[in-house]
């Protein structure tokens, strides 16, 4: 219910302000999109996830799916060395899915998120900036794999960072953060309190370059404590893991945005079965084409290798995949002024190591962005 | 303006406020607010080198675009003596221009100079003012006489609007980027040499001006082009986002990131923020070159109609 509570405010707000200059004048209204899309999906495969309602013997399953959401950004103060401001995005997704054996589902989610962002600059020292977010979702006639929706939940964050002036041109920062989250258990799915958990991490970090390339290198320390997990530890009954991760990102800003990273992440846990190493490779990448139109790709490759070998299998089925590649390619063209459009074809894989099992996504949408205010 | 003088403006307005609260406990028992006597004395000083400071500075200014026009005047008359042939003329010209080049260049120096100055005394200056309304909160709340309490009060608005117009001229040294055509007027007593060379550099001016209008209309399509790869960017990444899409299944959220990706803080131009902590937006870029776009239009226009009117009495005179 928490996303829908976030969501509906959000969307409902937003197309009342129809006199968003009004709104302009007292505080400062920095973006505003609608979007709407429809899509094609298709799903193969059929990893087992425990935290899904029901089984479904199928290996295929289609869906067409509609969007709506409308995102902002609004700021409250700007000057004197310290900036207020508030951003939101919300979203309505219904799916028609089809090609399963028990039935045909249809569901629904909701989305909300809100981010409060404060900095004040610290004299010559540096940049301080705290960031809180709250967000959630909730979704409606979950459907079995492989339709995979992630369940509804509630989450809280808070970071407060700090970045210093340029050091003989590097730039150190550290943050520090903490999390919680709380998965919406129902009577059919009691399972999904299993991933509820509280995060508590330290961040640091040194970013060389200026302007339009930067590197950065960071080192961080996570802690996790998942209450409804066990251990099967009589002595530590309930799962605690400690992350070390460490990586580097490279940036170009102009004439393109590029983005590569890669990250090695060292989990350690009171239970044997969720230790691992794991490294990740991400891109990002947006960049002008001939005659006024834009690609956009998103890209993220992540692979495990455990620690300890088990005989039965490794982690709470919806809990963790052992290998995930996610990629998104979009195409895009300004329609009118204030009117974008886009074509976006996505493709997502994870496997678990509970019986070679798999899960494949792929889809296309066409969405239209509209700006209301501003070009 | 010096990051730590922002941070001590926004100290002082922090004090202020904290200085009423605790005022409008009254138990709260002796406050240690600045002296008035000492507040007022501050505040005219520091009142007077303001306005000390920007008038060395208005000066600075007049006299380097006088400069710019003698050096203009300079070239324009080394491009006539060698147009003429005359070697003698040429040479002499050539020692002129090079004169006024560097008196511009000391000029330039100098409007630096005091333009770090004035930001310098514009600063003291407002702290000046937020001690002094410190005082005044301080005092409005511990005056029981309500005609005492409207007297502050008219005092406190005045400050306040003080405070607010000086700070308003953040970008007064920054001025200088727009620089309007010294007057060259017509004169009775000028003969044909004189109305051609008045006429010369008023189109040097309108050329002058063309070139910004051509630099700031390639800034503004440069920014917009920005904003819009930049925004395609952060739709893309919402869109990804918002409903979970690039959390694969299996997979739990990840942990808040204390580094947001680039379309949530930093690559995107919305959020960045400046050195002095005030976030520009390109829509306020745009927005404010499209102003100075205007301004710069409407200098041109006035020098061209200048350069028409002289062009037209030296028509006159040789026709």
């Amino acid at each position: 219910m928490t996303g829908r509570w976030l969501a509906f405010p959000i969307l409902m707000v937003m197309v009342a302000a129809g006199h968003t200059q009004a709104l302009e004048a007292q505080i400062k209204l920095r973006d505003l999109v609608f979007t709407g899309g429809v899509a094609a999906e298709a799903y193969r495969g059929n990893l087992p996830a425990v935290t899904v309602p029901v089984v479904d013997e199928t290996e295929r399953a289609a869906a067409a799916v509609g969007e709506f959401s409308a995102r902002g950004d609004v700021l409250f103060l700007n000057g004197s060395g310290r900036s207020l401001s508030l951003a939101f995005d919300g979203g309505i997704r219904q799916f028609a899915a089809a090609g399963f054996e028990l039935r045909d589902y249809a569901p629904r989610e909701w989305v909300g998120s809100i981010d409060v962002r404060y900095v004040q600059v610290l004299g010559d020292l540096g940049v301080l900036q705290v960031l809180t977010r709250v967000k959630g979702r909730s979704v409606e006639d979950r459907p079995p794999m492989p339709l995979f929706i992630q369940p509804g939940y509630r989450n809280a964050s808070g970071t407060l960072s700090f970045q210093t002036r340029p050091i003989r041109d590097v730039r150190f920062d550290v943050a520090v953060g903490g999390e919680i989250s709380d998965y919406r258990s129902l009577d059919l799915t009691p399972q999904l309190d299993l991933l509820d958990r509280r995060t508590a991490s330290l961040e640091l970090g040194a970013e060389w370059g200026s302007g339009e390339s930067t590197v950065r290198f960071s080192g961080g320390y996570r802690a996790y404590w998942y209450p409804e997990q066990g251990s099967f530890d009589p002595d530590d009954p309930f799962r605690r893991d400690r992350a070390v991760q460490a990586g580097v990102q490279w940036t170009l800003r102009a004439p393109l945005i590029v983005q590569v990273g890669l990250e090695g992440i060292i989990n350690r846990s009171n239970s044997d079965r969720p230790e691992y190493d794991a490294l990740s490779l991400s891109t990002l990448l947006s960049a002008p084409l001939p005659g006024g139109f834009g690609i956009n790709l998103f890209g993220v490759l992540t692979g495990k290798s455990y620690f300890s070998a088990t005989e039965f299998a490794r982690l709470v089925p919806g809990e963790e995949a052992d290998n995930a590649s996610v990629v998104y390619l979009s195409l895009t063209r300004a329609l009118a002024p204030n009117l974008d459009g886009a074509l976006r074809v996505g493709w997502t894989r994870a496997e678990t190591d509970i019986g070679s099992s798999y899960f494949q996504r792929y889809g296309a949408t066409l969405l239209f962005h509209y700006r209301p205010v501003g070009r | 303006m010096s990051d730590s003088h922002l941070l001590r403006t926004s100290l002082g307005r922090c004090g202020r406020i904290v200085l009423a609260v605790l005022a409008g406990v009254g138990a709260a028992g002796p406050l240690s607010v600045p002296a008035t006597a000492q507040v007022e004395t501050l505040l005219r000083e520091r009142t007077l080198e303001y306005q000390a400071a920007r008038s060395a500075f208005e000066s600075a200014r007049d006299a380097r675009s006088a400069a710019e026009v003698r050096f203009t005047t300079a070239s324009l008359e080394v491009e006539n003596a060698r147009a003429s042939g005359d070697d003698a003329r040429l040479r002499r010209a050539l020692a002129a221009a090079q004169a006024q080049a560097g008196e511009l260049e000391r000029l330039d120096r100098r409007v630096q100079e005091v333009g770090e100055e004035l930001e310098a005394a514009r600063q003291a200056f407002l702290s000046a003012l937020d001690d002094r309304l410190a005082v005044l909160y301080a005092e409005l709340e511990a005056t029981p006489s309500l005609e005492s309490r409207r007297q502050i009060g008219d005092l406190i608005r005045d400050l306040q609007t003080q405070v607010t117009e000086v700070e308003s001229e953040v970008d007064f040294a920054s001025q200088i980027q727009l620089v309007a055509m010294p007057e060259v007027q017509f004169d009775p007593r000028d003969g044909p040499e004189e109305l051609r060379l008045k006429a010369q550099i008023a189109e040097s001016w309108v050329d002058r001006y063309d070139s910004q209008l051509e630099l700031i209309d390639e800034t503004i399509e440069e920014l917009r082009e920005r904003q819009r790869r930049e925004r395609d960017f952060e739709q893309f990444m919402a869109g990804i986002r918002r409903f979970d899409d690039a959390t694969v299944p299996v997979v739990a959220p990840p942990p808040s990131n204390p580094q947001p990706d680039p379309a949530q803080a930093g690559v995107s131009d919305s959020t960045a923020v400046s050195a002095d902590g005030v976030e520009v937006s390109l829509e306020d870029q745009i927005g404010q070159l499209l102003i100075l776009r205007s301004q710069v239009e409407n200098y041109r226009e006035q020098v061209r109609i200048r350069a028409r009117v002289f062009r037209q009495r030296l028509g006159g005179i040789t026709g």
